[in-house]
């Protein structure tokens, strides 16, 4: 078991849980604690993954989220596979297979590596300025090819096996980041007794502080401290502690989501736990505490394996005791890296300093490093690095008094820490429309005013000393509670800060033949940025798109601040005149898992099935998706095809009789002393002097004056209606009804109530409907006189209290029963059993559509789309022209509502009846035409008619009505066919069968 | 797992199943037989004019339930300003609807009988609010939904009706029975996945920061 | 996600929410006394204001009143709440006060 880089006796992995795993198939150990990148650098791993654009050979640089380079495949088995992961945050587990990506045929030979000696052509814009011509050859060939050559990992081909979950919370104070600053927020809030949540992304909360190994705080250690405060907060019950939990999108109103990790770390997750859970959270206050990120220097091949970032070092020293190198060069220009350095040289490391600043401009970093005998090198720039796959020296030149570069040295070294400073990471604060300042003493980015409950505390607000963190961290969780600041954690050992800004390192070489990487997973140098800015692109969100710079998934978390001055320093502007980009959500890559949820499958939608729907589906019947309704479809016998089902069903139902579910209709009861008024005033027609156990078929518009849905008004009381809506409809027309009931005639004593669920509705129709339901109906009679079509009333069917409407969509005899939906299935099948000796026929939608458009019936939604009047379907005899006023009057007489040129609802024959017409099909004049061709409308509505022996079709065609005879062009999938337009009613035209 | 009805006056009208239908680790679902529903609509003066019918009281605040003891465990729910619903045993349904026709005489209201629209579901048990929070952004904390408070809301893409009959972390879920399958698919989905009750992250036994609450200092 | 005060609820996600448009636009007593331009005013022109509107909104899947906010159109932040039918609140006068 060989990790040759672990150092014994150091970091918080544990010991005693060794573990394997393999990365391009070698099997490695580990232990219980380690990430992929802890792991793979004590088995003296730097060089993991070949870059994105130039595919050059790169390392770990971070410690933490902001990775940019070691992107890695994770296979944790049975087809849980991921690619892109970032090798510093997966929790390596027992049997985890780790592949790196982006090569070709492997890390170590890859072919793609060419383009890192054609780099001179790659230069900014590249694709833009060679790919432009033919037109044609970007999809067939160019995009093919860059997709292959670019990109990252390969997208798991199998189903996720994994589960997610979502997760609902309401906090009175949300803290993310459990650092130095979190935990005393969180402490400071919890004290409270008020409902806290705090998240870290990392798998125990500590922060900085967990591979802080000098500090003390009141008296303990760091790690003392923190282990403390941890226990502290787990036994208050009103906190709730999210270890492995990214705060990654800040909305509106304090609504914040968070990921949480729960079995990754895993290597066999116990059952039924999901992978990940999405944290929506709702939080009164919000402490940000999200810490900051460290910058690389910009110097010629700062991006070789090895090179890391200085407190990343330090990081892996600590936490994981592991040394990324037995030789190490630190690089800087400012203090924090000589702790790095410091604890290297605790350690037993070889560590030497380079220091862009002067002596002189160097705090007690200086004397400390020198007390211990480190070798510094002050008023000295990096101009190189040698070595391909690992890096082998540094090249350190002195800066002169004159600011010219001397003669550079080669300090051989197999690991380089490097710190540019510090930039706070204000993406949430930002994400809360919160404006950022720029703050010249700190170069950096600040939150300004907060816009929403929130506030930002410790390095996220450019605070970056230990103590200053601490402070500002009880001052806002005490502030988030409303409570006096309590006393802030004392610590001793101040921290080193400050640092000397600086864009790209200085050096004397030629500056287009220099490599210096600012966006390491763009492939972004400093080259790239001049040279956009020298081709006119000033603008900050110009050079990003331009050059990609900060555009990849870590969003340029190390990047930014080094491209944003060096825009700024080429344009000679003060760097705020540059402006910053927009941070976006999410902070970190979010699995589609999360966010999907339990939203999969057959959870996505609600699946509505009908009382009938067990009956209909035994009897085999096909479904559709009407909304979210299953509704039965057709019912096909033997080996029938869909057309042959409905052609029999359609037959039964003109000759005989039909049985079919209705329930999915809308609903809704409307009672109250003004019923009548209110709804005269919601349709069309003239309802007001209906008689009581009379129905209408009522159309009802926006105030835009187009059918917004049709249905049934029965009237079953002086003050009481039963109205059905469509299918869909049924919620809407509800809230338009509250609407105007609530906003404008709040004077109207009327009452509503939604039954579309009350009621099972089984439609007889036929001309034996009467002969079928006799036998069952008591209290009501039948007969033509006493209950003519269209009327309604209360009695018993199969023993069950019902409302039986004579009505009919079919323009047959027909009626609709409605029982209660628990009653629904018995009497369906009591009516099933009786219409037997009547030939009686199930039918489905498919049939209910075809026999309502062979009697030219609209169907509001397929033959309307949201701009038909009712004059544009032939409706016009629906409209009361009496009544003074009624929802969509006015609009009736709009110019372009009585305008020539309408489209109006007419029906279609092809000639010789010899196809079916698609709907949705254009229907023109002069197929011939120079396109564009004028379009004259479309096909609504096309079916095979059985009863007729055609096809029939109905369609919206200009000035229609005026045209009935004419032969107009309509497309079809080989061309053009011809049809002859005619009156959109096709059998029984003077409607005698109804009243069978 | 308790017969919760029998510790619940407020719901006594609806018969409970001896057994639940879904047990998961804090969080049992239990799908009720339908009981007698109205949706009572009627102008809040009026009711305070009115107080009482049929054994239900109207003088509650919106949102809240009332029950009245020795009424069979006749419940009301003011679900809007206007709007109740009213619960009765269905044995009791005929009685209680003529109590309700002479009760409400002449008064301007709308009476509509619903107890075929909707199934009712009670989910209870220490993690019963977090198998609730995997679909619903409803605060449900006591200090906010205090037992007996009532409100229509969402679950996942279900409206539904929440009402807190007990102390105890109790709640029952009426929706309209064509969603009750789908709501009734998510719970059970859900429940091996929900967060245990009144446990952090750490006590999950998911968590492994046991290593780092050792007080071992890195050097 | 916005989170809005129901004047009659309380604060509720805005999932339980619909929109309405602009408040305050009442209509007309006999809409055939309009002409097309008053008509074409009332249904379809809108202030559409950088700032604070007022606003309908209907608690749609809550207890399903009608109700007016004044939200700023530029931040999000929702100012104040109440019943349909009452005057706009004067914020400026509440302000003094």
């Amino acid at each position: 078991m060989s990790q040759p880089y672990r150092l014994a006796g150091r970091g918080r992995i544990d010991v005693s849980q060794p573990l394997t795993f393999s990365f391009n198939g070698r099997r490695l150990t580990a232990f219980k604690g380690d990430t992929a990148a802890s792991a793979l650098l004590a088995n003296g791993i730097h060089f993991c993954g070949r870059s994105f654009k130039y595919h050059r050979p790169r390392g770990i640089l971070t410690a933490g989220s902001e990775e940019p380079n070691a992107l890695l495949d994770v296979d944790r088995g049975n087809g849980r596979r991921d690619p892109n992961n970032r090798a510093t945050v997966v929790e390596v587990t027992d049997g985890m297979t780790l592949r790196s990506q982006n090569h070709y045929p492997s890390l170590e030979t890859d072919v793609g590596a060419l383009n890192d000696r054609l780099s001179p052509m790659f230069a900014a814009g590249f694709y833009y300025k060679t790919f432009m011509w033919p037109k044609a050859a970007w999809t067939r060939l160019y995009e093919p090819i860059i997709r292959r050559a670019a990109g990252l990992g390969s997208a798991p081909d199998r189903p996720d096996p994994d589960r997610y979950v979502h997760h609902n919370a309401t906090c009175d104070v949300l803290i993310v980041g459990l650092g130095p600053t979190g935990l005393a927020a969180a402490r400071a809030a919890a004290k409270s007794g008020k409902r806290v949540i705090a998240c870290d992304e990392q798998a125990e909360p500590g922060g900085a502080l967990l591979h802080d190994a000098t500090s003390t705080i009141d008296g303990l250690s760091a790690s003392q401290w923190v282990a403390e405060a941890i226990a502290e907060l787990d036994t208050n019950e009103n906190v709730i502690l999210l270890p492995r939990t990214t705060a990654f999108g800040y909305f509106n109103h304090n609504h914040i989501a968070l990921a949480e990790r729960v079995t990754d770390h895993l290597a066999n997750p116990p059952s039924g736990l999901p992978r990940e859970r999405l944290w929506q959270v709702r939080a009164g206050e919000v402490v940000i505490a999200a810490g900051s990120h460290e910058r690389p220097l910009v110097f010629a091949d700062n991006d070789r394996p090895g090179i890391l970032l200085a407190d990343a070092i330090r990081t892996y020293l600590n936490r994981y005791g592991v040394a990324p190198g037995d030789r190490t060069v630190i690089a800087t220009s400012g203090a924090s890296a000589y702790q790095t350095a410091l604890d290297l040289n605790a350690a037993g490391r070889e560590v030497r300093v380079v220091d862009l600043r002067l002596a002189e401009d160097c705090g007690a970093e200086l004397e400390a490093a020198k007390t211990a005998g480190i070798e510094v090198f002050n008023a000295h720039t990096v101009v190189g690095a040698s070595g391909k796959k690992r890096v082998d020296g540094l090249l350190a030149a002195p800066i002169k008094p004159d600011g010219s570069v001397g003669e550079p040295i080669t300090l051989s070294c197999d690991c380089v820490g490097m710190s540019g400073g510090w930039t706070p990471a204000v993406h949430l604060f930002s994400q809360s429309r919160g404006k950022l300042t720029y703050d010249t003493q700190r170069d950096a980015f600040l939150p300004g005013a907060s816009v929403q409950q929130e506030q930002s505390a410790g390095a996220c607000n450019g605070a970056f000393a230990l103590d200053a963190c601490l402070r500002e961290g009880a001052r806002a969780g005490a502030e988030a509670v409303g409570r006096a600041t309590d006393a802030p954690p004392l610590a001793t050992a101040p921290t080193f800060t400050g640092f000397q800004p600086v864009r790209v390192m200085p050096s004397s070489a030629d500056p287009a033949k220099t490599r210096a990487f600012i966006d390491f997973q763009n492939d972004v140098t400093a080259k790239d940025i001049k040279l956009a800015v020298r081709e006119g692109f000033e603008s900050i969100e110009h050079v990003k798109r331009y050059t990609t710079t900060g555009m990849a998934t870590d969003q340029g978390k190390t990047s930014n601040m080094n491209a944003l001055g060096l825009v700024a320093g080429t344009l000679s502007r003060e760097l705020p005149k540059v402006g910053t980009t927009t941070f976006r959500l999410p902070y970190t890559p979010v699995t589609f898992g999360a966010l999907a949820g339990q939203n999969r499958g057959d959870l996505f939608d609600p699946i509505r099935k009908t009382p009938v729907h067990a009956w209909a589906l035994q009897r085999g019947a096909k479904f559709e998706d009407v909304g979210n309704w299953k509704r039965a479809w057709f019912f096909p016998e033997g080996r029938e095809t869909m057309d042959e089902a409905v052609a029999r069903e359609c037959l039964a139902v003109r000759e005989r009789v039909g049985l079919f579910d209705a329930s999915t209709l809308g609903k809704i009861e409307v009672v109250g002393p003004d019923a009548a008024e209110f709804l005269n005033r919601v349709y069309t027609n003239g309802l007001k002097a209906m008689p009581v156990g009379r129905c209408r078929y009522g159309l009802m518009l926006g105030e835009d004056g187009y059918i917004m849905d049709d249905g049934v008004v029965a009237r079953l009381a002086d003050d009481r209606f039963h109205i059905t809506t469509t299918t869909g409809g049924a919620p809407r027309v509800l809230a338009h009804m509250e609407d105007y009931l609530q906003t404008e005639w709040s004077d109207l004593d009327v009452f509503l109530t939604s039954t579309t669920e009350q009621w099972a509705v089984i439609a007889v129709q036929g001309p034996r409907a009467r002969d079928v339901i006799a036998p069952f109906v008591t209290g009501a009679d039948l007969s033509n006189g006493a209950m003519p079509h269209m009327s309604v009333r209360t009695c018993d069917v199969c023993g069950v209290e019902a409302r039986l409407m004579r009505m009919s969509f079919t323009g047959e005899l027909g009626y609709e029963i409605n029982v209660p939906a628990s009653r629904g299935l018995e009497v369906w099948e009591m009516i099933w059993a009786a219409g037997e000796p009547h030939g009686m026929c199930v039918y489905g939608t498919e049939t209910m559509h075809v026999l309502r458009a062979e009697r030219g019936f609209i169907i509001v939604g397929q033959d309307t789309d949201g701009t038909m009047s009712p004059d544009d379907v032939g409706l016009d005899g629906l409209v009361s022209k009496k009544k003074a006023d009624f929802i969509g009057k006015r609009s009736l007489a709009r110019p372009d509502l009585v305008a020539d040129g309408r489209k109006q609802l007419v029906g279609l024959r092809t000639a010789g009846d010899a196809i079916r017409l698609d709907e949705g099909a254009q229907i023109v004049d002069e197929p011939d035409h120079p396109k564009p061709v004028p379009m004259l409308g479309h096909v609504t509505s096309s079916y095979q008619s059985a009863a007729l022996g055609h096809p029939i079709a109905l369609g919206v065609v200009k000035d229609g009505r005026a045209r009935l005879g004419d032969t107009v062009h309509v497309t079809t999938a080989e061309g053009f066919t011809t049809a002859e337009i005619v009156a959109p009613i096709f059998i029984d035209a003077e409607g005698v069968r109804v009243h069978g | 797992m308790a017969d919760n009805a029998s510790t619940s006056p407020a719901t006594s009208s609806r018969p409970t199943p001896a057994t639940p239908s879904l047990i998961g680790d804090g969080a049992s679902v239990t799908r009720f037989a339908p009981c007698a529903t109205w949706v009572l609509r009627i102008a809040p003066d009026t009711a305070s004019d009115v107080a009482s019918v049929a054994g239900f009281e109207l003088k509650g605040k919106l949102n809240t339930t009332t029950a009245s003891a020795g009424t069979n465990g006749r419940e009301a729910y003011r679900i809007g300003p206007d709007e109740w619903w009213l619960m009765a045993a269905t044995d009791d349904k005929a009685d209680v609807a003529r109590a309700l026709g002479t009760g409400l005489g002449n008064r301007v209201h709308s009476l509509v009988d619903v107890s075929d629209r909707q199934v009712t579901f009670r989910i209870d048990g220490p993690a019963s609010r977090n198998l609730l929070a995997t679909g619903m952004p409803l605060d449900l904390h006591d200090s906010v939904f205090p037992a007996g408070s009532c409100t229509r809301t969402l679950f996942a893409k279900a409206e539904i009706v929440i009402a807190r009959p007990a102390v105890a972390p109790s709640f029952d879920i009426t929706v309209n029975r064509s969603f009750a399958d789908y709501l009734f698919g998510l719970w059970k989905d859900a429940i091996p996945m929900i967060r245990p009750p009144g446990q952090t992250s750490h006590r999950d036994g998911t968590a492994t920061l046991g290593h780092s609450l050792r007080s071992a200092s890195s050097s | 996600m916005l989170m809005i005060t129901c004047p009659y609820c309380g604060p509720r996600s805005e999932l339980e929410f619909h929109c309405g448009g602009e408040a305050h636009i009442a209509r007309p007593q006999d809409p055939s006394a309009l002409d097309h331009r008053a008509w074409a005013e009332h249904l379809f022109y809108r202030q559409n204001t950088r700032g604070v509107v007022a606003e309908r909104w209907h608690h749609r899947h809550g207890c399903q009143r009608w109700f007016n906010a004044l939200r700023d159109t530029a931040s999000d932040r929702i100012l104040e709440t109440y019943p349909a039918g009452e005057p706009r609140p004067d914020l400026a006068r509440e302000a003094k006060r």
